[in-house]
């Protein structure tokens, strides 16, 4: 018996295509995931089928023990009692902010009085104390996406459900959301899965990034893991700039990239011979000597500049100061390079 | 997710079972010999070949007069847009026996608005009895039609592909012929719902083409009927099945270009009519003042008179007629009749079509249902009148339907089932599923969930369709011109029952309490919506 939502070898297809092909994730108690992927890789569907908006096709979801999703066996959205925010709010135009966030507790029988108080408070924790009686219609984005917070999670689930919940606003707004988001899921110790195509976001807010691509999961790792060692080359383009060299495994700690053997990581029982070496921008540094270098282009990017560089028979990103950016050949440096097996 | 599976199944078997027995049942009686045989006779053929000549003059003429008012109110900033729908839209939901009657006394010999100005006609020379008539009325009647359709189309282009035109050097005339173009599919269905429109007309012939003796499709079938009895109803089974393919194939016309119709809501272009819009204005204005105000004058007056021919004066003029309807008996029950009839369709059908436009998201058979609910709609009234004598007639479970209000109501659940789904399937289709899933999220059963979230939010809808449905069978005359008996008429009989009658000042006074009544009921509905666009007089 495994306590949290637990995953196993889920698939799903929609008139003949496959979305999910063999998904099996877990999250624990109090834990919060995020589901990284672009879009079409699935994650969304996979977060309907946690919640029971689509039944899967194979495999098995269950919580806390309980099997939810197993052929026959289903158990509908609203007897899971997971609370679920999604992209555009779906607020109920006809109730107002109060009633919206009080909905759940309506359905769960919990009395007039007491609705109102628990509704109440938590419009306050979202920081719309007050707004209980405005027509949802006429709130802003962000406090839209606040009030579907608050009635995600005003019955106290163990799992809350989050689908891209700030895709809809400003850019300006994400930053304080997500901050919000974090407080308020820590502070109910809710178990969590999020699903954005962002990184930043899911970097910020969950302990562990499930990276899904083509209804597959690519790698589950906590976001240092995910950024520094990429299990295949999708991840590595995917989560971060970068870039891939040819390069040939020597052994367990060196790489042959551009004609010269470097220091490098690698899984353990990576095995000699051809290879890809992920090269990140801030790992490429200027020297007196090293790899022969060439500037192919620059990209101003606030504070410094971002290099296209011609390097050991391919192309890499590399960032420098603010100033004038260099120009011509240039010798350069790389902090050992992570090896993806091709 | 889950859906309430039996609440739209039901609303579905109810509506399917009163809308197609009559169809099936109609088309079964025909296919034998002895029925067809009427079709050869030569009066059948003439009725044939006069509907089918109705039908295209008057389309014709409503493609003009609709595709103007289109253009002006939807592309232009012709003043008082908002008013001039409404006024416009009036000649459609006026009902044709109304107009025809309005138009009898406007251009009768003894007309109280020509007759003081020494214009009338003589009598025995009378304009309106005959082809020219009918095709003038059925056009007036039409042309709503026409500017229905053909606005839908010009609302759906966006504003910047009129722009671009602009920015290319294109004048005002070529700007519209523009929106035009694009708007082809909106005419093309607009034309053959007007033709569907003309092929299946009662009202009309009934009062012009019977007097002036141009045997019309529907007026054979009514006189076959009424005169020689259910007996003939073999041979008005195949005329109404003739009707009915005609019908269809207007219909389908419509169903092509319905698929081709571009939605691209957004900003809408509008042209400054600039020198043009006081000369556009008066025109319209005039033409509503002698389409619309003009006969309905005419009726109020004759309403107002104790008989045709007194001169309109203080010493004639006089609530004598309305206090007489409202005395007698059969028409007090007639108003009454029409009223819960039109009342019990509108809230029974805005009702079981909620349920069955919500479940035709997800399931298939409801959309083949809706779908097939428009052809009662689109056969003519009177033929789904005979398809429900056919099975009604006799008892069904011991119940006798036939010579009660009960077979009018079926046949107005069948007839105008299509027009409350408009409005409800409008808005189901653009209703977020995210809506419901979030109260399934938050522990609503299927059941609950319908009712605290998908009932509110179609409610407008639901208004709007019952509202639709209560107007067109609140002064219907087709389908119960065969399905009254007495002491269950409605309202549009009393009014065609007096004329015929020659009570023509008394049948004046009903006709102008049914449009006060109409008038007012789309009104407060207007009010009622306000800003959510539901109602097709909200411009």
């Amino acid at each position: 018996m495994t306590d949290g939502l637990l995953i196993e070898g889920v698939a799903k297809g929609f008139g003949g295509s496959t979305v999910l092909a063999d998904v099996s994730l877990a999250v624990a108690p109090g834990e919060a995931v995020a589901l990284l992927g672009p879009s079409g890789s699935g994650k969304s569907t996979l977060l309907r089928l946690v919640a029971g908006f689509e039944r899967t096709d194979r495999g098995r979801i269950s919580f806390d023990g309980t099997v939810l999703d197993e052929a026959a066996l289903f158990v509908a959205p609203e007897r899971r009692r997971f609370g679920f925010v999604f992209q555009n709010f779906a607020l109920w135009p006809h109730l107002d902010a109060a009633r919206n966030v009080r909905y759940p507790l309506d359905r769960a029988g919990v009395r007039r009085a007491e609705a109102s108080g628990r509704a109440e408070s938590a419009l306050r924790l979202v920081g719309l104390a007050g707004f209980g009686g405005r027509d949802v219609a006429l709130l802003s984005g962000g406090q839209r996406q606040r009030v579907a917070l608050a009635r995600a999670m005003v019955a106290e689930p163990r799992l809350v459900l989050l689908d891209e919940p700030l895709a809809n606003l400003d850019p300006h707004l994400k930053g304080t959301m997500l901050a919000e988001i974090a407080a308020l899921r820590a502070r109910a110790g809710a178990a969590m899965l999020y699903v954005t195509h962002d990184q930043g976001e899911a970097m910020a807010i969950a302990g562990r990034i499930a990276v899904i691509e083509g209804g597959r999961l690519r790698q589950v790792a906590d976001p240092r893991t995910l950024y520094r060692e990429p299990a295949d080359a999708f991840v590595a383009g995917f989560v971060g700039r970068g870039a891939l060299l040819p390069a040939m495994v020597v052994d367990q700690a060196h790489a042959q990239i551009g004609g010269q053997v470097l220091a490098a990581r690698m899984a353990p029982g990576t095995p000699a011979g051809p290879a890809r070496a992920l090269i990140r921008p801030e790992g490429v540094r200027a020297a007196a000597s090293g790899l022969a270098a060439r500037v192919l282009g620059a990209r101003y990017r606030g504070g410094g500049w971002e290099l296209r560089l011609a390097l050991g028979g391919g192309e890499v990103l590399m960032d420098v100061a603010d100033g004038e950016p260099p120009d011509g050949e240039l010798r350069v440096t790389l902090d050992a390079p992570w090896i993806i097996r091709d | 997710m889950r859906r309430a599976v039996w609440l739209p199944l039901g609303c579905g078997a109810l509506l399917a079972l009163a809308a197609f027995p009559p169809l099936i049942r109609l088309a079964a009686v025909t296919l034998s010999p002895a029925s067809l045989a009427v079709l050869a006779s030569p009066i059948a053929r003439a009725a044939l070949l006069h509907s089918v000549a109705m039908g295209i003059v008057s389309t014709v003429l409503a493609g003009v007069l609709g595709t103007v008012f289109a253009v002006l109110l939807t592309l232009t900033d012709l003043p008082a847009r908002r008013t001039v729908a409404f006024l416009f839209l009036l000649l459609l939901i006026v009902p044709p026996q109304i107009t025809a009657q309005a138009w009898i006394v406007l251009l009768g010999p003894s007309s109280p608005l020509l007759a003081p100005l020494g214009l009338a006609p003589r009598p025995g020379s009378e304009p309106l009895y005959g082809p020219g008539g009918v095709a003038f009325l059925l056009a007036v009647e039409q042309a709503p039609i026409v500017y229905l359709a053909l606005r839908a189309s010009l609302a759906a282009i966006p504003a910047d592909l009129i722009e671009a035109a602009q920015a290319a050097g294109a004048g005002r005339a070529r700007q519209i012929g523009l929106a035009l173009e694009l708007a082809r599919p909106g005419l093309l269905g607009g034309l053959s719902l007007s033709f569907v429109a003309a092929i299946g007309n009662f009202g009309t012939p009934a009062l012009l083409a019977i007097p002036g003796r141009y045997p019309m499709l529907t007026t054979l079938i009514y006189q076959r009927l009424t005169g020689f009895g259910l007996g003939s109803i073999g041979e008005a089974a195949a005329l109404a099945l003739l009707l009915a393919l005609l019908a269809l194939a207007g219909a389908s016309g419509e169903a092509l270009m319905a698929r081709r119709r571009a939605t691209a809501p957004g900003r809408v272009a509008r042209l400054a009519l600039g020198r043009w819009r006081r000369p556009a204005a008066a025109m319209v204005g005039m033409t509503l003042a002698g389409l619309l105000a003009a006969p309905l004058a005419a009726l109020l007056l004759t309403a107002l008179l104790p008989t045709l021919g007194v001169q309109p004066d203080a010493a004639t003029l006089g609530l004598g007629n309305f206090r007489s309807i409202l005395a007698a008996g059969a028409t007090r029950r007639a108003l009454l009749d029409s009223l819960v009839l039109a009342l019990g369709a509108g809230v029974v059908l805005a009702a079981l079509l909620v349920a069955v436009c919500h479940a035709a998201r997800r399931a298939r058979a409801a959309r083949a249902l809706l779908a097939a609910l428009e052809v009662p709609y689109v056969v003519p009234g009177l033929v789904l009148a005979i398809g429900c004598i056919l099975v009604f007639l006799r008892p069904i479970a011991g119940i006798t339907l036939y010579n009660s209000l009960g077979i009018i109501l079926v046949a107005y659940l069948a007839r105008f089932a299509a027009l409350a789904r408009r409005p409800l399937g409008a808005v189901m289709a653009t209703l977020d599923p995210a809506l419901e899933e979030a109260a399934a999220a938050a522990g609503a059963a299927p059941l609950p969930r319908f009712a605290t979230v998908i009932l509110p939010l179609a409610l407008p809808a639901a208004v709007s369709a019952a509202t639709l449905v209560f107007l067109a069978a609140f002064n219907e005359l087709t389908v119960s011109a065969l399905l009254w008996s007495a002491g269950h008429e409605t309202l549009g009989v009393a009014v065609f029952n007096l004329e015929q009658a020659g009570e023509a000042t008394r049948a004046a006074a009903l006709s102008v309490v049914a449009m006060v009544a109409t008038v007012a009921l789309m009104l407060g509905a207007g009010v009622a919506l306000r800003g959510r666009r539901l109602l097709p007089w909200q411009a």
